[in-house]
């Protein structure tokens, strides 16, 4: 990973619409973050779409970002961009219950690929509730401190240790079944 | 990836368990975060991230060509608030200037003397004369349809001819 003074003068080139200061940066972050849609989703495809949206909404919202870590503002927005994703996922599966349907199945995290069953960790992530989910891939994959986790999701910061001690606990427990 | 935040997660966790519970809720979250370094998340692949990378260059370059395009509307606007500021401004200079009056004043001066030239009364006159002298004529030519005069010699006839020639002269003399 870059150092703090790289990353500032990436950001720089950025906010100065600098294309290779943006690839640059895709470059840093692409793995993390495809990493952390994959976990929240199981689904590769989704995963790959909601990346491209990350990248594409942070061409658009670079000069919003003032200072402090930017990989705070940057896992926001993908927090953002995924719980985004939920919604219209709620409003597809509220459609189909409207419908009259047998298809709530599509609307789960849907078919897995062959891919998707072989990751055990995967299959046992999705077991836990959304929160907590949320909490441990965002703790594992954003790389943040969880005294900056707290400050992200204005959680004390003993609920938020709680919290991804118990799911990290319930996790380990559930692989070794 | 683990353990790059830099925390120290026994001392952190003691500020709300005791040194014993501190020490082993630490140890279960670096065995619970093991998970994932174990069981690594699937990578982007790389037609996706050049894919994502040629997006972001045309939209840059779109951003560009629009800043480009902003930028000339707001000259060419600028320039037509300086045109008509100009136009507004001579305008105003121009009817400020004693110059123009004057022009103005003479050409009101010179219609009003090729007006002031036509005598009214002298042209009645004139007016008068011809009138009465068409009367004679009429009377005369009269006269000669009832015979009343000595048309014999044939005198009456040349009068009028010769006084219609004078009238005609006199007409177009003015």
């Amino acid at each position: 990973m870059d150092t703090t003074e790289n990353l500032s003068e990436i950001i720089a080139g950025c906010k100065d619409r600098q294309n290779e200061a943006f690839s640059h940066l895709i470059d840093v972050y692409a793995n993390r973050l495809y990493g952390y849609f994959y976990r929240l989703t199981g689904k590769t495809d989704v995963s790959e779409e909601l990346l491209s949206e990350v990248f594409l909404k942070l061409v658009e919202k670079i000069d919003s970002y003032r200072d402090g870590s930017f990989d705070i503002w940057l896992f926001r927005m993908a927090t953002n961009i995924f719980r985004d994703y939920l919604r219209a996922r709620q409003r597809e599966k509220k459609f189909l219950a409207w419908k009259g349907q047998q298809m709530l199945t599509s609307s789960r995290p849907g078919p897995r690929t062959a891919d998707d069953t072989a990751d055990n960790l995967q299959g046992h992530l999705e077991k836990l509730d959304d929160e907590t989910r949320e909490l441990l891939v965002m703790r594992y994959y954003s790389q943040l401190s969880f005294k900056q986790i707290a400050q992200m999701r204005s959680q004390p910061i003993g609920t938020v240790l709680s919290k991804v001690h118990r799911g990290l606990k319930k996790l380990r427990e559930l692989m070794e079944e | 990836m683990e353990n790059q935040n830099g925390e120290n997660l026994e001392q952190l966790l003691g500020k709300f368990q005791d040194a014993e519970q501190a020490r082993k809720a630490a140890d279960e979250i670096k065995q619970g975060e093991k998970l994932f370094a174990l069981h690594p998340a699937p990578e982007p692949d790389e037609r996706l991230i050049a894919s994502i990378k040629e997006r972001i260059a045309m939209r840059l370059s779109g951003s560009k060509a629009a800043g480009y395009k902003a930028k000339a509307y707001k000259i060419a606007a600028v320039a037509a608030v300086i045109v008509v500021l100009s136009w507004v401004g001579l305008q105003f200079f121009e009817q400020s200037r004693p110059g123009p009056e004057i022009e103005r004043t003479t050409v009101a001066e010179s219609s009003h003397r090729t007006w002031s030239g036509w005598d009214e009364t002298e042209a009645d006159a004139e007016l008068a004369d011809l009138a009465e002298e068409i009367d004679r004529i009429e009377g005369s030519i009269l006269a000669l349809r009832l015979g009343e005069q000595d048309s014999v010699n044939g005198t009456v006839l040349v009068d009028i001819e010769t006084e219609m020639v004078e009238i005609d002269n006199f007409f177009w003399k003015g």
